[in-house]
């Protein structure tokens, strides 16, 4: 079986998302290596200091250090394992409603939340560029600290393997679900943006 | 303190508005266009080779360039303390600075490394910068009657429309100022604060003498900011949704 690389084995969610990937004999590796088939980044990391409100003095140093931390590293992570990335080829990642333009209710938090939106667009962007090489993307919602982390290993399991709809013979519409990259919570619920 | 920005007595502008980005191009045309309808508008500049600016608050003594590097808080602290000492509060936010382009590879994947530094500058100044100048400026935004919070966004902010590939940059800085300005509205429209997210067109670049680079399929800036500035002091009967409006008043999905 292949490898799959997970970003953190720190939270309760990776912890188990890794031990159902073992289960199914994929070896798991904490850096990027070559022969990598799942690239899974679990960083949501907050930043001392990024926790204000508008007019309570938001601190620009602290927003920068939640984008360092929440998009830069991550990328350059997953730059590392790209070349190397065998068979499915799937990037995926973590997100959640506090990212989402449409439905956040969010008032503070700002580096980590924009920098998280940041990292949807980025991931849209690098899809459209990067499917026609082979590559596919997942961005999942956990729901950390409503669902427990047994149950969102398992829903994330089935959204990274899994693969998307494509049509099996051409019926003049080529879809192709893989290419309609969305967040999908662990209740299977999809974001808007 | 409300007074002439001449200093000699006489009429006193009825509204105060800052615009950031106000060198050349679309921001330089906004503050004409709130200058023409009488308002007292401070014009934020960063480019040192272009006069632009100057010659516009020649023609408009209501324009009052004042230096400002949105990135940097001091600056940001400094014009809030002219404005303060000149009009004692303000009416709009119009925060138009951004960072467009430039070296610095931005492609997952391709041939140069990405520059994380021009990324994380990039964030700083496109989106960051837009929810610190309201944060720093609240208090002279709550003594403004219209309280009203214009951003330049993009069309590439939108993750529906996206069909782009390659260089990320701009366009993740635009997403994330969208974000930042749901939780802006999320905070502040209670508290009766209004709100323009505003996708000018991809426009002809103004250069030092005036002159315009003309693109193709470009938008004039001239008239995308008599856009821009038409709906940001119209009222509107959705103030309670937060939208991202082109140049023609179109709404574009997130």
């Amino acid at each position: 079986m292949g490898k799959v690389y997970i970003s953190s084995l720190e939270t309760p969610f990776a912890e188990k998302l890794a031990a159902l990937f073992e289960k199914d004999g994929y070896k798991i590796c904490t850096v990027p290596e070559p022969g990598i088939e799942y690239f899974i980044d679990v960083t949501d990391e907050e930043v001392p200091g990024d926790d204000r409100k508008a007019g309570e003095g938001i601190d620009a140093d602290a927003a920068a250090e939640a984008y360092r931390k929440n998009v830069c590293e991550p990328l350059a992570r997953l730059s590392e394992a790209l070349p190397g990335m065998v068979g499915r080829k799937r990037i995926c990642f973590l997100n959640s409603v506090k990212s989402s333009i449409n439905l956040s209710t969010e008032t503070s938090g700002y580096g980590h939340n924009m920098s998280r939106a940041a990292l949807n667009l980025i991931l849209v962007l690098s899809k459209n560029g990067l499917a026609e090489k082979g590559y596919t993307f997942r961005l999942f919602d956990p729901l950390a600290g409503t669902v427990p982390p047994g149950l969102a290993a398992h829903s994330a399991m089935g959204y990274f393997t899994r693969d998307r709809f494509a049509d099996d013979e051409w019926d003049g519409l080529g879809r192709n679900d893989e290419l309609n990259l969305v967040v999908r919570d662990a209740l299977g619920r999809e974001l808007p943006w | 303190m409300v007074v002439n920005p001449e200093g000699k007595g006489g009429s006193v502008p009825a509204r105060t508005a800052l615009v950031t980005g106000a060198d050349r191009g679309f921001g330089l045309f906004a503050a004409r266009e709130l200058a023409q309808r009488g308002w007292l508008v401070f014009a934020g500049r960063v480019l040192e080779n272009y006069d632009l600016l100057d010659r516009l608050a020649a023609e408009y003594p209501l324009v009052r360039p004042l230096r400002l590097d949105v990135s940097k808080t001091d600056d940001i602290m400094r014009a809030g303390e002219e404005i303060a000492h000149v009009s004692g509060r303000l009416d709009v936010l119009f925060s138009n600075a951004a960072l467009m382009g430039g070296p610095g590879a931005s492609t997952l994947g391709g041939e140069e490394p990405i520059d994380f530094g021009a990324l994380e500058r990039d964030f700083r100044v496109n989106s960051m910068a837009g929810i610190l100048l309201v944060d720093r400026l609240l208090p002279l935004l709550e003594k403004g009657e219209m309280k009203r919070l214009h951003f330049t966004s993009s069309e590439i902010s939108s993750l529906r429309l996206m069909t782009r590939t390659g260089s990320m940059r701009y366009a993740m800085t635009k997403t994330a100022l969208n974000l930042g300005v749901r939780m802006l509205f999320n905070d502040l429209r209670p508290r009766g604060y209004t709100f323009r997210l505003y996708q000018p067109g991809g426009m002809n670049q103004v250069l030092p003498d005036g002159s315009y680079m003309r693109k193709t399929k470009a938008v004039d800036p001239a008239e995308s900011a008599a856009c821009a500035v038409a709906q940001l002091l119209a009222d509107r009967v959705d103030e309670d949704r937060l939208a991202l409006i082109d140049y023609h008043g179109r709404e574009l999905s997130f």
